[in-house]
């Protein structure tokens, strides 16, 4: 049931090994042109080796999904990058995981064009291990001892010196050209925040394929705007995955965009990416969906730990209805999570258990319906963590209001 | 003597004034090479004497004249000035401390009439529904501009932050003042400048920080400030009355059967904003994001029509003019290029040319049109790529033929964008 992950550029156009990939039933293509995305298509392996014929055929609809390019190419030469170069602080936020972080930080350490620095935040490692790593790598290590993630990006972004902050998780693998488009995109200055395509690192068990299939961070291949105009606030997820986000570092500094307990670490498990989302389209910026920005997130290893995650997953969107609707005076928010209970979890409930093919086994279903249960709970240990630890001044919803 | 003349018209703001003139002096170009002339527009806050208080590095004219309008004020600064550029700025405008210099270099580059970009800074924006949809709407505005490709149109240009040569800016007669008394005068000047032959142009880098305040009451205003000012445009430029946001207007939505009630009274349109102006602040009070839209559209659209009516003097004169407006475009001119043949030099040529309307075609097969629009720039090398892109599925490119050993098919500008 393995799925080997392969790159293919269509203006090089490498030769496919010969032996094939043995030991994989199947092989997940992502098409490129250059350092353009075209799409990814999954093609069936019969004992290892492709059929030419489908790879030929898989090429050419990857190249018709961006013919736009193909134009470019054609009558306007190849996109020269001619925009200014633009400051890069690239930061990972890292707690106990120094394998994963030796990892990434070897792939960032290879990518070109590089950053103008990177920054590994330790937030609240148990023991020297993550700074050690930031050391043997020579990139900078800023303690957070406040657990939770969205902490670790504040303090991130206020030690940040770069124009730009680009957060990565630690278990996330860059490709080489994943800053490229950087520079044009926030060439413009009316661009507040990018996000990037997670591809998957390896596909290699059931476990990882569960994870790519139901809480997958893939949201297409094509790039997308979003603003006030063009996607309703309660829709931040579909933005894009906090594996691979970056911002413009004076905003989310000015805005205290993460300073608020939520995401991992703390009680509300996830969601702080989709909260920055939501803060900064309400306030009428704009996110773009980049494509081109390629990373590759390492699954989780085991079922039970891909369970745990889909259940931690549904307590952070539960979390942040409830944080719009008390918070921002979001009319739009418990609708939004009653909808989304029944169009997601009652209809995988009920697919689950007529049997239907395509739909999300009981097991994960039944851990989400947990997550939301134990959302409200969940809130309200954080609300009184972060009172315990924030002086009301520090409030960054409450300051904006008070300006 | 001069290379820069910054022009700042004023009305009753002194205290957003001063701060913003101050702030010039952060600005990378020296201080010997600009000046800055603010026109007092009727101020009655003592604007005049506390910009003559402050101490600045670079020479600052304080002009008073009684209140006639940002148009007046503008064309005075502009024939007072001794730059040979001219930099348009609103009172409420922070400049970037580059602003002047990216003005500067992009038009030596190439002279045009530039738009440079702006937007709410940090500290002002507010997740009110109508701040932020309004936010929303400049930021978009200015990602579209940005494009490659984009063909510009007189709805491209705005005076709070702009620059032209100073020659060019009297050769085409500065702005009008009757129409500036409403709004629309930037939309005239630019469809004057267009129909010059010249072109218009957008510079990312030439930034600043609009520290305006945006309100309901204030969009409604000018909301009506349009309906009128547009009416003008249209009297004085009719072939451009089809890409005025007025004739949007008139269209209509399926949804909209009110608006299109509203919009044929002149008291109708006078009353419903008054009567929706309440339920438009509930609204924005519980964030409910659907019910705002929409009030606030029709309220918008009732104020929009209040302006034409009032403008045109009922109903029976819109009717006359609509009438006197061309709805076909005239189709002349129409150059016909066969991209198959793939001429190296088809940039070049398509830049020469300088065609009114282009028809491409491959072969005898037409691929993509692009038309005399009125009120849009000359057709570029760039903008004909962009509608390639739309109209040359990956089938269309196939059937093309390839491109010659000797040159990659690679057209270039000829005076790079």
């Amino acid at each position: 049931m393995a799925t080997k992950i392969i790159e293919f550029d269509t203006l090089s156009m490498p030769d496919l090994p010969e032996e094939g990939w043995p030991g994989y039933s199947s092989v997940l293509v992502l098409f490129k042109r250059g350092r353009r995305t075209l799409n990814a298509q999954r093609l069936p392996l019969a004992g290892g080796q492709i059929d030419d014929f489908e790879f030929d055929r898989a090429a050419a609809n990857a190249l018709r999904h961006r013919h736009d390019l193909l134009v470019r190419e054609r009558f306007a030469g190849s996109q020269i990058e001619d925009s200014p170069p633009i400051s890069v602080s690239v930061v990972i936020c890292s707690r106990d995981r120094a394998a994963q972080l030796d990892r990434c930080l070897a792939a960032l350490a290879a990518c070109d064009p590089q950053p103008m620095e990177i920054l590994v935040v330790d937030n609240a490692t148990a023991d020297d291990s993550t700074a050690r790593m930031a050391e043997q790598h020579g990139v900078r290590c800023e303690r957070e001892d406040r657990p939770g993630l969205n902490w670790a990006r504040a303090r991130g972004a206020a030690a940040a010196r770069g124009e730009i902050v680009a957060y990565i998780d630690d278990d996330v693998v860059v490709t080489s050209g994943w800053l490229t488009p950087f520079a044009r995109r926030f060439g413009d200055p009316s661009l507040a925040g990018l996000t990037g395509l997670v591809m998957p690192y390896r596909l290699d068990d059931r476990a990882s394929e569960m994870f790519e299939n139901y809480c997958g961070f893939v949201r297409g291949y094509q790039h997308r705007t979003f603003t006030l105009s063009s996607i309703k606030p309660m829709g931040a997820a579909n933005i894009g995955a906090g594996a691979c986000m970056a911002f413009r570092r004076d905003i989310v500094n000015d805005l205290r965009l993460f300073n608020v307990e939520l995401d991992a670490g703390t009680a509300t498990r996830t969601g702080g990416d989709t909260y920055a989302f939501y803060r900064l389209i309400t306030l009428g910026y704009r996110i773009d969906y980049d494509p081109d920005v390629v990373v590759r997130h390492q699954h989780r290893d085991s079922e039970d730990a891909v369970v745990s995650t889909l259940r931690d997953y549904s307590v952070g969107t539960y979390v942040f209805f409830l944080h719009c609707f008390l918070r921002h005076r979001e009319s739009h928010a418990l609708m939004a999570g009653m909808r989304w209970f029944r169009s997601h979890h009652l209809r995988q409930l009920t697919g689950g258990l007529l049997g239907r093919p395509r739909a999300q086994p009981l097991r994960m279903t039944l851990a989400e319906i947990r997550g939301c249960f134990a959302a409200p709970l969940a809130y309200l240990k954080a609300r009184l963590n972060d009172r315990r630890h924030t002086p009301p001044t520090d409030d960054p919803v409450k300051a904006k209001a008070s300006a | 003597m001069f290379d820069v003349s910054v022009i700042v018209p004023t009305h009753n703001r002194a205290d957003m004034v001063c701060r913003n003139i101050a702030a010039l002096a952060r600005q990378t170009m020296p201080a010997s090479r600009f000046e800055v002339i603010v026109v007092a527009d009727g101020c009655e806050d003592q604007t005049a004497a506390r910009l003559q208080s402050l101490d600045l590095s670079f020479r600052l004219r304080v002009v008073e004249q009684t209140q006639a309008g940002a148009s007046k004020a503008r064309n005075a600064g502009a024939d007072l000035a001794e730059g040979t550029l001219l930099v348009f700025l609103d009172d409420d405008m922070y400049a970037d401390a580059g602003l002047l210099e990216a003005h500067w270099q992009t038009q030596q580059a190439r002279p045009t009439l530039l738009v440079g970009f702006f937007s709410t800074p940090v500290e002002h924006r507010s997740e009110e529904l109508f701040a932020a949809s309004a936010n929303a709407w400049w930021d978009n505005r200015f990602r579209r501009l940005g494009q490659a490709g984009h063909r510009h149109t007189f709805r491209d240009v705005c005076t709070g932050n702009m620059s032209v040569s100073r020659s060019s800016f009297l050769e085409t007669g500065g702005f009008d003042e009757e129409i500036g008394r409403w709004a629309g005068e930037d939309y005239e000047f630019a469809i004057r400048w267009l129909k010059r032959g010249e072109r218009i142009g957008y510079c990312p880098t030439a930034r600043s920080y609009h520290q305006d305040q945006p309100s309901v009451d204030k969009a409604l205003k000018r909301a009506y400030d349009e309906g009128r000012g547009h009416v003008l445009i249209a009297r004085r430029h009719p072939e451009c009355f089809m890409a005025l946001p007025l004739r949007i207007a008139l269209d209509g939505q399926p949804w909209i059967r009110i608006k299109r009630w509203v919009k044929l009274s002149r008291r109708r349109a006078n009353t419903i904003p008054k009567l929706v102006h309440p339920a438009i602040h509930l609204a924005i009070t519980f964030r409910f994001r659907w019910l705002y839209s929409r009030l606030f559209g029709i309220s918008r659209s009732a104020r929009l029509w209040a302006g034409v009516l009032d403008e045109t003097d009922g109903l029976g004169g819109l009717r006359e003019m609509i009438q006197d407006i061309p709805y076909e475009p005239s189709v002349q001119d129409v150059e016909e290029i066969d991209i198959s043949q793939l001429p190296l030099d088809l940039a070049k040529r398509v830049t020469e040319l300088q065609p009114g309307s282009l028809a491409l075609l491959a072969g005898t097969e037409p691929i993509a049109w692009i038309q005399n629009t009125p009120g849009s720039e000359p057709i570029a090398w760039s903008h004909v790529v962009r509608k390639l892109e739309y109209w040359l599925d990956a089938h269309g490119l196939r059937e093309l033929p390839l491109p010659e050993e000797n040159g990659r098919g690679s057209q270039t500008e000829p005076d790079n964008q």
